[in-house]
Formats: C-alpha cells, sequence, structure tokens
C-alpha cells in the first residue's frame, strides 16, 4: 500500500533488494548509499576546490565603493569627459569620468567643460589610470573650486605618425576595476554594452618587450568612438592608427575601417 | 525589432497571468478531479506552468473537455 | 484520479534525498566561492558577482551532467534506483541553480545600460565574423527556456492534463538543453580560460552521458533481440511458466512496439501493459509486493488479475490473456481494457525441483 507524505516506514518487502520509494530503504541500498554519499560529497567538494582555482587571474584594477574620492582640475569634455589634476608629486593627472552604470553619454558637463572644478565620486583606479564614477545629476558631483587654482595646460605631442598594433578594445570602466576579469569572451556583450551607453573605450596591447600599454581610443580625428566598433570589442584585432600623447595619457587614433580581426 | 518581441512576450505573459488565476479559482476542479479541493500551495505551485502554458489549458477549458484522460484511452473515474 | 494533488509530495526518502543534493550543491558552491575569492599570486581578487555567476552556473550544469547518468545507471544496477526515485526534485533544484546564474549574469553583464537586459542578451555579443565569436549567451537562454518549461511542469497535474505522451516529450527536450549547454560553455567560458581542465572536464561529462545511454541502449535492444517470438494463431510465445523468476517478470516486445510484462506469484501467471500509469516505468523490472505489481521507479501498485490499484487508489493498467500450451506461456497481443479482469494461468508447481527441471513422470 501506498503512504501519502507519512514518516512511517513499513516493515521490508520479501525482497530485500528491491527499493520501493515510500518503504524502508532495503539493506543492500543502504549500504551503496552510505557509501555514495559521503563519495559524492567529496566529490562536490573537490570540484568545486579545483575548478575555483584554476580560475584565470582575474586582471588588475579596484572599484572602491567603500569611499569617495575627490579631485579638483580642469574639466574637459573631448573626447571623453575627464578632469585633469595635480597628483601628488606635482605631476598632471588625467581621470576619466563616468557616470553610474553602463550609461556616460548622459554625463552632461558642456556647461562646465573648460573650467576648473571639484569632483567628487567613486574612485576605479588600475596599475596608475584613474577613474572618477559619479551620478548622473552634476549637482551631486561637482562643486566650485578655490579661484586661484591652476592645472598646467595640456601637452600635446605626436609619438607615432602611422603604427599597426595588435591587441584588444576595452571598455575602460569594466577593465579598469569595476568587473573582475573584465576581459574575454564571456565579457565581450557586456563590454559591447558599455561602450555603446558611452564609456570610453580603450586599446590594450602588449609590446614585443612583454609590456602592458593602454591607450585611450578614438577616431582617425580624434572624436569618440562607440557603435562603429561594437563588433570587434573583445576580439584579438589588428589596428593601424596613430598614436598621440596628451598629457600623461596615450590616445591611439584610429580609422574605424583600419581595424582587422585575427 | 528585439523590442517588438519583448512586447509579445510581455503581453502573452500578462495574457497568462490573468487566465491562470482564473482558471485556479473557477475552471481547475471541474477540469480535473485530483484538482477538486486541493489546497492554495499545489495552486501556486503549478501557476508558473499555467502562466507559459496557458493557451493549452484555456483551450480545453472552454471545450469543456474533461482532461486528464488515461494514456492508454480509457478515463479515470 | 485515486486521490488529491498535493504541491509536493515528501516522505522521509525523499526528505534524506532533498538534504543530500542541498548539501552537494552547498559544497560545491562554498568552497568555489572560499577559493575563488583568494586573491592571485599577483595580488588580484576576482568582484564576487562574477565569481558567483561561474558558482552557479558550473554547478548547475555538473548537476544536471549527473541528473542525466542516473537513468541509464539504474538500468545497469538496481543500487542506483534510489537516486531515480526523487529525480523530479533533483531536476527543479537544479533549475533553481540555473535560475540564480542566469539572473545575476543577465543583471551584471547586460543590466544598468543603454539597453534593455534582454534585448542587450540578443546584440551584445555582435560576432566577429568567425566560430569562436559564436552568441553564447543566447544558447545559454535557450537552453534556460527548456528547463524552465520543464520546471513548472514537474508534477503530475501537468503529466496528466498535457497527456503522458506530450508531457514525455517535453522533458524529453532536457537532451537538447544539455547540448545547447555544452555549447554554450565551449563558446563562452572555454575560450576565456586558459586551463586545460575545464574543456576535459566538459568533455568527460558529455562522454559519461552520452556513453551511459549508449550502453543501456545496447543493452535494451540485446534484451529485445533476445526473445524469438514463436507464433500461434497471432499468440506470442513468453517462456515456460517455472523459468519466469517468482515475484518478478520477463518483459515481451510486441511487434508494434507496445511491451508486455508477464508476472509469476507462486503458480499464477498475468500479464499487464509494461508501462505505469503514473510516469511511465517499466512495470516488468518491478516485483509483485502483497500480490501487487510494484513499479521499481515510485512503487505504485496494481492487482495481477485485472491492473486495478489496490483501494484507496484507482488507476487502472491494461491487461493481457495468457493461455498455458504445451508446458509454454502463450500471450494475446491485443490488449484488454484498463482494468480488465482476466484468471491468471495457474500451472502446477510440484511438477519441477528446485531447479525447474521436471522431474520425470
Amino acid at each position: 500500500m501506498k503512504r501519502k507524505n507519512s514518516l512511517l516506514m513499513p516493515r521490508p518487502q520479501p525482497e530485500e533488494d528491491f527499493f520501493i520509494g515510500w518503504s524502508k530503504v532495503p539493506s543492500a541500498d543502504r549500504r551503496f548509499l552510505l557509501t555514495a554519499v559521503p563519495a559524492l560529497a567529496m566529490v562536490s567538494g573537490g570540484l568545486g576546490w579545483a575548478i575555483a582555482s584554476q580560475l584565470d587571474d582575474p586582471g588588475a584594477g579596484s572599484w572602491q565603493t567603500s569611499s569617495t574620492h575627490t579631485l579638483t582640475g580642469e574639466l574637459l569634455r573631448d573626447p571623453y569627459p575627464m578632469i585633469r589634476s595635480i597628483d601628488a608629486e606635482g605631476n598632471v593627472m588625467t581621470t576619466l569620468l563616468v557616470a553610474m552604470g553602463k550609461c556616460t553619454s548622459s554625463l552632461d558637463i558642456a556647461m562646465q567643460a573648460g573650467g576648473i572644478h571639484t569632483a567628487t565620486g567613486v574612485l576605479i583606479e588600475r596599475r596608475g589610470r584613474h577613474m572618477l564614477e559619479v551620478p548622473f545629476d552634476v549637482g551631486e558631483w561637482l562643486s566650485p573650486a578655490p579661484a586661484d587654482f591652476s592645472v598646467p595646460d595640456v601637452t600635446v605631442e605626436t609619438v607615432s605618425e602611422d603604427i599597426t598594433l595588435q591587441g584588444m578594445i576595452m571598455d575602460t570602466k569594466c577593465f579598469f576595476g569595476v568587473m573582475r576579469p573584465g576581459r574575454g569572451k564571456t565579457h565581450k556583450a557586456c563590454a559591447s554594452l558599455c561602450i555603446r551607453g558611452g564609456i570610453p573605450p580603450s586599446f590594450w596591447a602588449k609590446t614585443k618587450e612583454g609590456r602592458e600599454v593602454v591607450m585611450l581610443l578614438t577616431d582617425e580625428a580624434g572624436n569618440p568612438v562607440s557603435d562603429q566598433i561594437l563588433p570587434l570589442v573583445a576580439e584579438a584585432v589588428e589596428a593601424r592608427g596613430k598614436v598621440v600623447r596628451q598629457g600623461d595619457w596615450l590616445h591611439f587614433q584610429v580609422s574605424p575601417k583600419d581595424y582587422r580581426l585575427l | 525589432m528585439s523590442e517588438t518581441i519583448l512586447l509579445a512576450v510581455g503581453i502573452y505573459c500578462l495574457a497568462g497571468i490573468v487566465i491562470s488565476l482564473l482558471f485556479l479559482v473557477f475552471g481547475i476542479a471541474r477540469a480535473d478531479h485530483a484538482a477538486k479541493g486541493a489546497g492554495l500551495v499545489f495552486r501556486l505551485t503549478i501557476l508558473p506552468g499555467l502562466i507559459f502554458l496557458w493557451p493549452i489549458i484555456l483551450g480545453r477549458w472552454l471545450s469543456g473537455r474533461q482532461i486528464n484522460q488515461d494514456i492508454h484511452g480509457g478515463d479515470n473515474s | 484520479m485515486g486521490h488529491q494533488y498535493q504541491a509536493i509530495q515528501w516522505n522521509r526518502n525523499k526528505a534524506h534525498y532533498d538534504i543530500a543534493i542541498a548539501l552537494f550543491a552547498l559544497l560545491y558552491t562554498g568552497i568555489f566561492v572560499v577559493i575563488g575569492l583568494q586573491p592571485s599570486e599577483t595580488g588580484n581578487t576576482p568582484d564576487p558577482v562574477v565569481l558567483l555567476i561561474r558558482a552557479f552556473g558550473t554547478c548547475a550544469f555538473l548537476l544536471l551532467t549527473f541528473i542525466l547518468m542516473i537513468g541509464p545507471l539504474a538500468r545497469l544496477s538496481d543500487r542506483f534506483k534510489p537516486m531515480l526515485y526523487n529525480r523530479r526534485h533533483f531536476g527543479v533544484f537544479t533549475f533553481l541553480l540555473a535560475a540564480v546564474h542566469f539572473g545575476l549574469a543577465l543583471m551584471w553583464y547586460h543590466g544598468f545600460g543603454p539597453l534593455n537586459p534582454f534585448v542587450s542578451l540578443f546584440v551584445s555579443n555582435q560576432p566577429g565574423g568567425t566560430f569562436p565569436g559564436f552568441p553564447f549567451e543566447v544558447l545559454g537562454l535557450a537552453a534556460f527556456v527548456i528547463m524552465l518549461l520543464m520546471a513548472v511542469t514537474s508534477h503530475d497535474f501537468w503529466l496528466n492534463n498535457l497527456s503522458a505522451p506530450v508531457w514525455k516529450a517535453l522533458h524529453m527536450l532536457v537532451y537538447v538543453a544539455y547540448g545547447l549547454l555544452v555549447i554554450h560553455i565551449a563558446a563562452g567560458a572555454l575560450l576565456t580560460e586558459k586551463s586545460m581542465l575545464y574543456p576535459a572536464l566538459v568533455l568527460v561529462a558529455f562522454l559519461l552521458v552520452a556513453g551511459l545511454h549508449l550502453m543501456t541502449g545496447l543493452q535494451e535492444r540485446g534484451h529485445d533481440r533476445l526473445r524469438r517470438a514463436l507464433e500461434d494463431k497471432g499468440w506470442v510465445s513468453v517462456s515456460a511458466p517455472q523459468d519466469i523468476p517468482d515475484k518478478r517478470a520477463i518483459i515481451v516486445p510486441l511487434r508494434d512496439g507496445e511491451r508486455v510484462a508477464v508476472f509469476r506469484d507462486g503458480n499464477k501467471v498475468s500479464a499487464v501493459t509494461n508501462v505505469c500509469r503514473h510516469q511511465n516505468g517499466p512495470l516488468g523490472e518491478g516485483r509483485v509486493v502483497d500480490g501487487c505489481i510494484t513499479c521499481p521507479w515510485h512503487g505504485w501498485q496494481y492487482r495481477m488479475e485485472d491492473g486495478v490499484s489496490p483501494p484507496p487508489f484507482t488507476e487502472k493498467i491494461a491487461t493481457y490473456n495468457l493461455k498455458l500450451m504445451n508446458g509454454m506461456i502463450f500471450l494475446d497481443p491485443v490488449a484488454n481494457a484498463p482494468g480488465a479482469k482476466v484468471d491468471p494461468v495457474f500451472f502446477d508447481l510440484t511438477e519441477y525441483d528446485e531447479s525447474g527441471d521436471a522431474e520425470a513422470v
């Protein structure tokens, strides 16, 4: 007879090794399960350990959400929102400005661009490259700076007029520390979405000596790129363009036609 | 195009919620003997399925046919 | 139906089972997260959300692999029947883990952006033009939809109201889901992570599932071919009655694909359809307990003489007519209506010694 929702188990039936789900477990099955269940538990734990320990290095970068960071400097809009300030050693430091989430295009600083301001936000930092994450509403993160504060003019010099590099297009926000890892096939969709939303793209390359180079990516005229390069994001590409140093950042100016998938 | 598809899916699910709730309150006991008098938790358990598969249940409910047929052709009274 | 639906049916065995799989999942994801959060050699730590996405995704895939192994394993050895018993709960649980993976990935990778996350899921991974650029996320979504439909219909209400063949066809889509998941992993994670452990694990998982199914498929075909059906006026020969193991059955495949279970209980022989009314379990692999045919999957029972479940249950299965001729049981391949009473065939046990050989008369 079947029992419904009963914890009272009838006595075992004549066939000692025939398992009936609603009845007491026969001894042959009990012995097997007493070995199998602990074995499966060990396999579960072992697999968890093995799979997690073999994951790639997530990459450098940090997203310091527990505190806010304040910078005073010149606000710029082109090619991407950024602020040029003075660091502790007295050098000019360029910090990219991004809004929360994956949308930066709504960051409206047209009115304030060109002036000296104080900006407060969450710091994203990767190997000396800085980014400040700020709220959408300008009034919430921008405030006037001391009147006598000044920043030296930006120096622009051409590093290479025509160079071909192999590397990858990354979105700066995730790559700099919000997502770790922030690169590869599994991150491609997110990177593409970020760049679509206006997050500045960067070009990540390795020199012959194995040194990592991260450059801000624009089109051949130095204007922002976004939709034109979406299919190429997070893929191994070869790009041909011009490298320009603007202050402490390198800019890679590539026409969207001059990319080649590897 | 994607937005249109999403809208269609949304409307389908919304219709599913409305029809499922109506079915759970009014139709289920007549349609399946074993569901007569079954508790609230049971009805909640089958609610997700009703939301996604509501056309099938609605069809049978409206046709008035007794569902829950024996697979070999007999009925289950 | 003989009894009222309940939301979730539990008994002690099912409770133990559910605790065990929850324990396996907890051990896996817990150790995964603890190990994964450790800084790398260069001092970098992953962000916790990505780690959780990977923990739940891999856990769900590994559990699904094991679920798919249970079916064939239970055919190869009776010791795995207990694992088969509560596979429904196992499946729904695995779906819930997959749902966490999907929800987190959708939110983290596709949320907070300029597009609706579901739109982004389809358009953000634009292929670079080569096969490795295949949008793996969409494959994961397709597998998830299949598993969602399976999870929401994991109740006897749906088994009865979709009709068993439709329900079964829907749940066989699990194999399609598994194939989609293998490609989802291959085109995503395997192209991102460098360790050879991952492709090796996916390959082993796939080979285990495919290999076990192939083994049991060949075994079943072998069993069927052994039945050389001698015919007498359309009746199919089964075997000598004493050769049917006591309290067990011989399964006879008919030409039309149906299978009949011919049971012996002491000196009586009866025949019923091999298909259990509950979830199509193989009755012929069950036993006779208290005079009732008992299904090996969930213990549903039917009286030998008429295929009706003992009171208070009222399920009925089809019975078949038998005759004993020249020491051989013959089966009429035309089924009777479910619940039709058929007198069992009696034979004289005392004619045979324990080895089943006829004594010299």
